[in-house]
């Protein structure tokens, strides 16, 4: 290509040239985030109806444990997909080790919960509750998050969508903590998780088309 | 005089500062330090680039990618950040997506005779002419009328009824001649 052609190339994106906001600082971006997704989550909690021992399995330190883990997975992947979608990350890519530290710890919790539980019963009764309620649950953050991180100009794609599956699934996961009465491993890893699954592959399949640029 | 380890840093420092300065004042719509900044980290970016690639032609064409990348992603720069490492990851990501689409289209298996690279190399290579020596030794092995034969037909281009004409021959008979000497090259050759 010739001089001319990048002097005509700069002189076209000069003419185009508009002011621009700059975009807000992630942890800036990542708050609206978590108050529209745990205020749709409460809602939909609210329309589905409460586990009946809800009280009681706040005094269940397994119960807190699991919550608390679910809900530092959420925000730190949210956290992490509102920096990946920044071209250098802005000098922060170790953060999808927190999100990704963190399931780990949760895989390795569901583990040894399952071995010494031996309860991998799941009630077909259950199935279609557990499968729509999540769901319902995790439409609106699927919105916003990819909308958020479109807002941006990644150039990792798939390590931004893999953040976004994980904060929508834990979303979805604490959510259905609060619906479901069935703690069990089984069901949790089947009902509460598996369809998440199925969404992050659909979603994988079209992470190239959703955040190109 | 060699500049020294500081002048350098001091150097990075400097125009780091200015492009990053310069990106700030563009996000505000000021075109005069845009044109500046894009004509400053232009032949950055090439330069960056040239020495990691097979072919140098493909510098301009990813420069002019990331240029236009930089335009689009100019809101998500932060002035308070380097600027250099947001242009570095916005170049590297476009180098790596033009090689993979380059790779992926087998564009590299690809080549016509206006190549004037492929013509250096494979055409009027001295340094190939010992291949068609191979075959020139191959041919004096064969009787003076089929490597004629083979010649007018296989290389100069004449048709089978040109060459009968010419060496006062049926049509067929040339056409065994060319293939018996054919094949009797591929032997010798492989």
């Amino acid at each position: 290509m010739s001089n001319k052609s990048i002097d005509a190339l700069i002189d076209d994106l000069t003419d185009e040239l508009e002011p621009r906001k700059p975009l807000p600082h992630p942890v800036v971006r990542t708050f609206p985030w978590a108050v529209i997704s745990f205020t749709y989550l409460a809602v939909i909690i609210q329309v589905s109806g409460l586990r009946p021992d809800l009280v009681h399995e706040f005094h269940d330190v397994n119960f807190i444990f699991e919550l608390g883990l679910s809900i530092f997975i959420a925000v730190s992947a949210f956290l992490a997909s509102a920096y990946w979608c920044v071209p250098d990350a802005r000098g922060k890519k170790w953060l999808v080790s927190l999100p990704l530290m963190g399931s780990a710890i949760f895989i390795f919790w569901n583990a040894i919960r399952f071995i010494i539980e031996e309860n991998a019963r799941m009630p077909d009764l259950h199935w279609n509750h557990c499968y729509k309620d999540g769901l319902a649950m995790a439409i609106l953050p699927i919105a916003s998050i990819v909308i958020m991180c479109r807002q941006g100009k990644t150039t990792c794609s798939a390590t931004m969508m893999s953040m976004n599956i994980i904060a929508i699934t834990s979303v979805a996961y604490i959510g259905l903590r609060f619906t479901c009465m069935l703690d069990t491993v089984g069901h949790s890893g089947i009902a509460h998780i598996l369809p998440f699954s199925i969404v992050a592959t659909i979603m994988g399949f079209a992470t190239h088309r959703l955040y190109k640029w | 005089m060699d500049q020294s380890p500081s002048d350098n840093d001091n150097h990075e420092r400097s125009s780091d500062d200015l492009w990053g300065e310069l990106a700030v004042n563009a996000q505000k719509g000021d075109k005069k330090a845009y044109r500046s900044l894009l004509n400053e980290i232009y032949p950055f970016i090439k330069a960056s680039l040239i020495g990691g690639l097979a072919n140098t032609d493909w510098a301009e064409d990813i420069t002019q990618e990331a240029l236009i990348s930089v335009h689009k992603s100019l809101n998500t720069y932060s002035g308070d950040r380097p600027f250099k490492p947001w242009l570095m990851a916005i170049v590297n990501f476009r180098r790596t997506d033009f090689l993979r689409k380059h790779y992926n289209k087998k564009d590299h298996e690809k080549t016509t005779l206006d190549n004037p690279d492929f013509l250096k190399n494979y055409v009027t290579n001295p340094g190939a002419s010992g291949e068609y020596k191979d075959i020139e030794k191959a041919l004096a092995s064969v009787t003076p009328e089929q490597s004629e034969i083979f010649k007018k037909l296989k290389v100069e281009g004449y048709t089978a009824k040109e060459v009968a004409k010419a060496m006062n021959m049926s049509e067929s008979a040339v056409k065994v001649s060319a293939h018996r000497t054919m094949k009797k090259l591929q032997d010798m050759l492989t």
